[in-house]
């Protein structure tokens, strides 16, 4: 089960609204390597992994992971409070607004909803933390794009501060990843 | 939502204490067996949920498992700031 705490991870400082950046961050919102498809792809994975290790780190970096996911919620929020529909339009958030108003929905930067298609689950301990890894990488990477398109201090920051997670989830599961492979050298499983 | 700074600093203190953990915890997942790394995650835990007490007891709730009510004759987690809402600085 889950328990929801009322606090973010990290702080997230919003100077001002920017329709525009709100758009670039819905890629993390319901993109492909974003928050969503990241804690469903690990709490899913979780069930069938075959160490203890990896079982731990599959649901605790899962919960962590929703827990970015209402970081880049809370920015895309802001961001949008209280800009007029006509902002909206210029900045080309149009179809959104006609949709969903000011209100969230994950899809990414450019409108495609959310798709389990986005995420994978083998069975396979060595394929799955592979996933995992590379995962951890293409949101390191988007994060680095979502760095340089914006100019806001407080925004930098938070995105920074989410990069530098991927970094060590890509790390630990590398640590996960060795621990599989010794266990099969020892033959413990095939 | 403006906090005033005191609140605001008991808040960030709590969320200061509670990420060290969320760090430790993956660390120990691949390090089960690091004495070191569980004690100082035992330590920070301690210290966290103390300070989530004294937060609990004067500004209401943050975890709903909470026993520490601001006031014995309101549910509180529904008035305490939502952290989409806080404006943090």
């Amino acid at each position: 089960m889950w328990m929801y705490d009322k606090k973010l991870e990290y702080p997230v400082r919003v100077t001002k609204p920017d329709v525009q950046m709100a758009k670039y961050l819905m890629t993390q919102y319901g993109g492909p390597d974003g928050e969503l498809s990241a804690a469903i792809r690990y709490l899913n994975q979780r069930y069938t992994i075959p160490t203890n290790r990896a079982k731990g780190l599959l649901t605790d970096i899962g919960t962590e992971e929703l827990a970015h996911w209402e970081m880049i919620g809370t920015m895309i929020y802001k961001l949008l409070k209280g800009v007029p529909p006509e902002k909206i339009k210029e900045a080309g958030l149009g179809s959104h607004y006609a949709m969903h108003d000011n209100a969230l929905f994950p899809s990414d930067a450019a409108g495609v909803p959310w798709t389990a298609a986005y995420i994978q689950a083998h069975g396979d301990p060595i394929a799955d933390l592979h996933e995992d890894m590379a995962a951890e990488q293409k949101a390191r990477a988007t994060y680095e794009h979502l760095i340089r398109l914006t100019d806001d201090p407080g925004l930098i920051d938070s995105l920074r501060f989410l990069r530098e997670r991927e970094v060590v989830h890509f790390q630990r599961f590398g640590e996960a990843l060795n621990y599989v492979h010794e266990k099969m050298e020892r033959k413990e499983y095939y | 939502m403006r906090m005033d700074k005191k609140q605001y600093a008991a808040l960030k203190e709590l969320m200061q204490l509670n990420f060290v953990m969320t760090e430790l915890r993956l660390y120990l997942d691949t390090h089960p067996s690091d004495v070191e790394a569980l004690q100082t995650y035992n330590i920070v835990a301690m210290r966290y949920h103390k300070k989530l007490m004294e937060y609990q007891r004067r500004y209401g709730m943050i975890h709903a498992d909470a026993i520490d009510h601001v006031n014995p004759e309101r549910w509180s987690w529904i008035d305490s700031p939502w952290p989409w809402e806080i404006e943090y600085r």
